[in-house]
């Protein structure tokens, strides 16, 4: 509860942060409750409705409640779409450009009045709204997305060995196809899509995930502290060496825990073949695990392990 | 066969409906508006899937039994609605609304659905993007590959090793898509992100333009002048996943956007109509249409807290301290309707 408390005392502040047009809503009801003027009895009920709630979602001891009543799932600014914002701000901004821009007169202007009262309203719209999700198509999620179409058209062992992946990958082939398993999902990097089931990963998938990270994002990356104690406490490769043999020891020991785990079918960034090229052959004699490249698309190329 | 389902899509919901408003306003001789029937319609479409879902996930149906069960179940309500809705067209011809009033000039409407036209096409044409936490188009797939509901976790395809939460396990949402889609050869992930996106926008239109008439009435400038607003809300606040432009345009397929653009407006504009004697079943419906699509609170969701706390606001309104409040701040010039 403490917890609950504390999001929904910080938590408008969070959300003005997001959408100022909550600034709209309260002036438009201070408009209306301090003009007094005269309103049809549904409008009367609307702006009381709006005040109350919008009293519940800022008060924080009810929203708390408000928070505990929609589930733990949802965040404190959730619960704002109980508050009528956009229809406040549609009827409210209709009232007023009815009433500014002078619609009741008929001189044949109130065409023109009106465009410009929208246009100032838009502006309005424009400076307190939030923009900037325009949907374009990510270079990393189109190339992601080609290998996903590679996979399910022209590798058959996808369908059998479960794959192991770079993170846009794994997120593109599930949306693609249900056909092609995973050793782990979307579930293991996104908390909220995690809350849908109780599995949990074994430790080991955790680290072939933090290893598979510092793979597709190259040397600017560090190595995940919980990654580099693996390495050296299970495996015993010194990862801070600068030897290219420990790098390939190391390589070799997560690709062998892949197979472990159940991956046979391995996809990897094609800039980094070499590097696994040197694994792979480590890989054999190491542990006798045959590694078989079964070709190239989209920036990536495929593996097949056993 | 894309313009067969799309016309299904506007078809379908719009006869069950216009068949449950004849039947919640037989005695009366209201009109019944086709933004109502469509609204009331795909509730009943959404109650449909739910009840469908349930079967396959506790009853173990597969899939393709539950497509069977669906067309067979939509076919017998679409014949007697038919029925029902021919017979009380042919007594009273006036009662059904297809399209608003005639009256007023075509430039606030022309400049509303040229507004909406730009968000349809943006919907519909441009690459989906990935809304935070929403699983419906892996879950889809899934459904599809495995001819069962939740036969395996949707992010991975791999069997659930030790289960899935009951309360996500209930919701009918994707099951309602992968059966939609079933007799169609569309795309799993186009017909989520893309086409059910354009019918969620437009039902909430539909849902804004019935608050719109209960607030102005036959005043169809006024009307199309909020509506008009609403679209343009919708394109200047979609930054943030929480708000009603990012629900609009980018996530319109989730339940809690479906839920924030159709079905809570529907119960505001419910509530307004203080007829609860009248409009309990469509809130009723509306209600049970959240807990099917959204995450809530044992059902509980936010259309039922909403519709209490106008009840309550209604018990406060009739007691003589806040007449005399209301008075004070509105004046007492005006109670109508």
């Amino acid at each position: 509860m403490r917890e609950l408390l504390q999001s929904a005392l910080y938590g408008p502040g969070g959300y003005f942060q997001s959408n100022h047009m909550v600034a709209l809503v309260l002036g438009i009801l201070l408009y209306f409750f301090a003009a007094g003027r005269a309103l049809k009895a549904r409008e009367k009920r609307l702006l009381a409705v709006t005040a109350v709630l919008l009293a519940l979602v800022l008060f924080p001891g009810s929203a708390a409640v408000l928070m505990l009543y929609q589930t733990g799932f949802y965040s404190y600014h959730w619960i704002w779409s109980l508050a009528p914002t956009t229809l406040c701000i549609a009827w409210g901004g209709t009232l007023l450009l009815w009433e500014l821009t002078g619609q009741q007169r008929r001189d044949g202007k109130e065409g023109w009045r009106l465009a410009a009262g929208m246009a100032a309203l838009l502006a309005l719209f424009l400076l307190t709204g939030n923009m900037g999700n325009l949907r374009s198509a990510d270079k990393e999620q189109e190339t992601a997305r080609q290998m996903a179409v590679y996979l399910e058209e022209e590798v058959p062992e996808s369908g059998e060995a479960l794959l192991w992946a770079p993170r846009p990958v794994l997120e593109a082939v599930r949306r693609q196809t249900g056909g092609i398993r995973l050793l782990y999902g979307r579930n293991m990097w996104e908390p909220a899509a995690a809350a849908y089931a109780y599995d949990t990963y074994p430790m080991e998938q955790q680290r072939l995930f933090d290893w598979m990270e510092t793979i597709e994002k190259g040397d600017a990356y560090e190595m995940p502290s919980g990654l580099k104690t693996y390495l050296e406490d299970v495996a015993a490769v010194p990862v801070d060496s600068q030897e290219q043999g420990s790098q390939a020891a190391a390589d070799a020991y997560m690709l062998q825990l892949a197979a472990r785990q159940g991956s046979g079918l391995w996809v990897f960034p094609a800039r980094v073949t070499e590097r696994i090229t040197l694994a792979c052959g480590l890989l054999q004699e190491e542990y006798g695990l045959h590694v078989q490249m079964l070709g190239e698309a989209a920036g990536y190329t495929v593996w097949r392990c056993g | 066969m894309i313009i067969f389902l799309w016309l299904m899509l506007a078809l379908v919901p719009w006869l069950i409906g216009a068949a449950v408003q004849a039947v919640l306003h037989w005695k009366t001789s209201e009109v019944i508006h086709m933004t109502d029937s469509w609204i009331t319609g795909s509730l009943c479409c959404i109650g449909l899937g739910e009840a469908l879902h349930l079967l396959g996930v506790f009853g173990h149906l597969s899939l393709g039994r539950l497509h069977i069960l669906w067309c067979g179940s939509l076919a017998v309500l679409c014949l007697l609605a038919l029925a029902l809705v021919t017979g009380v067209w042919l007594k009273h011809r006036e009662r059904f609304r297809i399209l608003p009033q005639k009256g007023g000039s075509f430039v606030l409407p022309g400049f509303f659905l040229l507004m909406v036209l730009t968000q349809v096409v943006y919907v519909y044409c441009m690459p989906a993007i990935t809304a935070p936490g929403d699983i419906t188009v892996e879950t889809l797939r899934s459904f599809q590959a495995t001819d069962g509901i939740y036969l395996v976790n949707p992010l991975t395809g791999q069997a659930y090793v030790q289960g899935m939460s009951m309360r996500y396990k209930i919701l009918g949402l994707p099951t309602l898509y992968t059966l939609i889609g079933s007799g169609f050869p569309v795309d799993g992930g186009v017909l989520v992100q893309n086409l059910m996106s354009v019918v969620v926008l437009a039902g909430a239109y539909m849902a804004y333009y019935r608050i719109a008439r209960l607030l102005f009435g036959d005043d169809l400038r006024k009307k199309y002048l909020l509506l008009l607003l609403v679209a343009m809300v919708f394109w200047c606040g979609e930054g943030a996943v929480w708000l009603d432009g990012y629900a609009a345009l980018h996530s319109a397929w989730v339940g809690t956007s479906i839920r924030n653009l159709v079905l809570l407006p529907y119960a505001l504009s419910l509530g307004l109509e203080k007829d609860w004697r009248h409009t309990w079943p469509c809130m009723v419906l509306c209600v049970m249409a959240e807990a099917c699509v959204c995450w809530t609170f044992n059902g509980l969701g936010m259309c039922l807290l909403l519709l209490a706390v106008m009840a309550a606001l209604d018990k406060v309104s009739a007691s003589g301290p806040y007449r005399r409040l209301s008075s004070r701040i509105f004046g007492r010039e005006e109670e109508r309707p």
